[in-house]
């Protein structure tokens, strides 16, 4: 064909108008921060869970706590504790090297803006946390864990001993009452959590959970992603306006479609103190 | 010195020290300490493993019968067995008989490779978990510590069925116990009175628990109490006087389970319990915020598996 050498001449400048396009833009919107924890994957995991909408790091605001050290990359605690920024309409947690990075979106409908559960690292990754606040920001802080590899592309514990099949669905809870009246729940559901990135383990993990009080007051809601630990542990404060003298009750779904449901008794006991 | 022979000098310097590095690889600095009759210990670091120490971070020890050497635990690598025969060839010309593995635990078995000839024996569930979990403990040892890893194979023991024999002269009486893992080998030389109880005791320095079954484990102390020895050889740590180093394991043993037992209780979660301060009694065992952070990540989920309630579903 005659066309073809202009054509391949013309996608080569094409090419190289389009690399030097995002230089020459930069300098008129206003740069996006860069990421306090270094991470390579930050821009790239931003613009994946958050797209567009405005965002700022705020480290004294949005606090992530997760063990310097970690030996199992299967199970590692992260707390997101969110403060002194009003009303939190949702809290996301991203592992930015993991193969799916979200880990969890939860929305405090009526509990505190902090959340403590424990996720799958692949690899030594920086954790963000975002909170959306009314006006449509998100709000950001992390840190960063050292993590030996393999938390969302080993199989499961429970996976290998296949133990879930009788055990699916069973539910392990319990209220404490906390000085301000608010109640603490703790909630593990059995579960393999199974990402999808291990062969021939197809994806298979609790993609939602609802805590409602024994009145049917919708309080709190988690959208757990892949990262989230097999048998997931739950750890939420409940505001005291959230918290029921009658109990709560949750109410979970995975991603094939089954669903459970248990009652959590209401608080017969205080919380101890945080840091005994 | 002319030039030239400074030259020469230097470069037969660099030559040999690169060979050596070469040949050797890591080196294990291995002194026996006598603590009985023709009985010795090699005492490991207290650090936890690193490239520095190449993972000789454990006890071990051997017995100098009248017919050959009986060996109790081999350390972390095919390079520290050498070594450690090296250092036996030091003491005594008599072959290697016999190695005792207390436990499935990478820095006391992956030496094993070096005493080829010699009869390996251990309690039934070590050899379990070393031919379920050997590759996996060895491949995570050579993370941890790299080069001085090298060309270390697992090598599973055969059963030790029996609770006493004589060998040379030395009456040995075993002890199958649990509780720092599913199996746990006791060593009791009665003819010395020299005592190995492995990991089941830690002096200065803090426990590792990450198999461990803590009830079974305070039996297991009970036990060793009752063993009438006059030495005791700690799994980690320096050699104590008399009973001290048990006492110590129990206490420290018991305050760790309470206090995660009593954060669950109290509803704590997790990262929470991370942030109890280890008491002022305990500032003196080796690298105790290090290790109690890492108990806290092993057993604080196990605690909370039995300890919260079930409130629903299930089969």
């Amino acid at each position: 064909m005659r066309g073809g050498i202009p054509q391949i001449l013309l996608s080569a400048a094409l090419l190289g108008g389009l690399a030097v396009l995002p230089v020459a833009a930069a300098a008129q919107p206003p740069s996006p921060e860069a990421d306090p924890f270094e991470s390579v994957n930050w821009d790239g995991v931003r613009d994946a869970v958050f797209g567009q909408a405005p965002l700022r790091f705020d480290l004294k605001h949005v606090q992530v706590e997760a063990p310097r050290k970690v030996e199992d990359g299967g199970q590692v605690p992260v707390a997101v504790s969110v403060q002194g920024l009003g009303k939190i309409r949702e809290i996301v947690l991203v592992a930015d090297l993991n193969p799916a990075p979200r880990a969890y979106s939860f929305r405090p409908i009526a509990a505190q803006p902090r959340l403590a559960t424990r996720i799958k690292v692949d690899q030594a990754t920086a954790l963000h946390a975002a909170a959306l606040t009314e006006d449509g920001v998100w709000h950001v802080g992390g840190t960063k864990v050292d993590a030996p590899g393999g938390g969302c592309t080993t199989p499961s514990a429970t996976q290998s001993s296949q133990s879930w099949k009788t055990h699916l669905n069973a539910v392990q809870g319990k209220a404490w009452r906390r000085a301000d009246g608010g109640d603490r729940l703790r909630i593990r559901v059995i579960h393999p959590m199974n990402t999808g990135f291990v062969a021939g383990i197809p994806a298979f993990f609790i993609d939602h959970m609802q805590v409602r009080t024994a009145e049917g007051k919708l309080v709190a809601e988690l959208l757990p992603a892949e990262p989230l630990a097999e048998n997931p542990v739950i750890t939420l404060d409940l505001t005291p306006e959230g918290t029921s003298a009658s109990g709560y009750r949750l109410d979970w779904s995975d991603t094939d479609g089954n669903r459970g449901s248990a009652p959590i008794p209401a608080a017969s006991q205080s919380l101890a103190a945080e840091e005994p | 010195m002319s030039v030239l022979a400074r030259l020469l000098l230097c470069l037969t310097m660099a030559v040999s020290l690169a060979g050596a590095a070469w040949a050797e690889g890591f080196v294990y600095d291995l002194h026996p300490i006598q603590v009985g009759k023709g009985t010795y210990v090699l005492i490991g670091d207290t650090h936890f493993f690193s490239r520095d120490n190449g993972g000789n971070i454990a006890n071990t020890g051997f017995i100098v019968t009248q017919t050959g050497v009986v060996v109790i635990d081999t350390g972390p690598s095919r390079l520290y067995g050498e070594a450690m025969r090296k250092a036996i060839r030091g003491v005594t010309p008599l072959p290697v008989v016999k190695v005792i593995i207390t436990h499935a635990h990478p820095d006391h078995f992956l030496g094993t490779q070096a005493f080829a000839g010699a009869k390996v024996v251990s309690g039934p569930g070590t050899i379990e978990m070393i031919r379920k979990h050997g590759q996996e403990l060895s491949a995570n040892l050579y993370t941890l510590v790299g080069d001085a890893m090298q060309g270390t194979e697992v090598v599973t023991p055969d059963l030790q069925g029996r609770p006493q024999e004589t060998i040379g002269g030395h009456d040995l009486r075993y002890s199958f116990l649990s509780g720092h893992t599913d199996s746990d080998l006791v060593v009791f030389d009665a003819t010395t009175g020299v005592v190995f109880v492995g990991d089941l005791v830690f002096f200065r320095r803090a426990l590792t628990v990450p198999n461990a079954n803590v009830p079974r484990w305070q039996e297991a102390l009970t036990r060793i109490e009752a063993i009438p020895y006059r030495q005791m050889v700690p799994g980690h740590g320096p050699m104590p006087r008399g009973g001290e180093a048990v006492a110590e394991t129990r206490d420290y043993l018991r305050w760790l389970n309470d206090a995660l037992q009593q954060a669950m209780a109290g509803g704590l979660d997790i990262t929470e319990a991370f942030h109890i301060k280890v008491p002022e009694r305990f500032r003196n065992l080796a690298i105790v915020d290090e290790e109690f952070h890492r108990s806290v990540g092993q057993l604080f989920p196990r605690i909370e598996e039995q300890a919260l309630p079930a409130i629903g579903g299930g089969q």
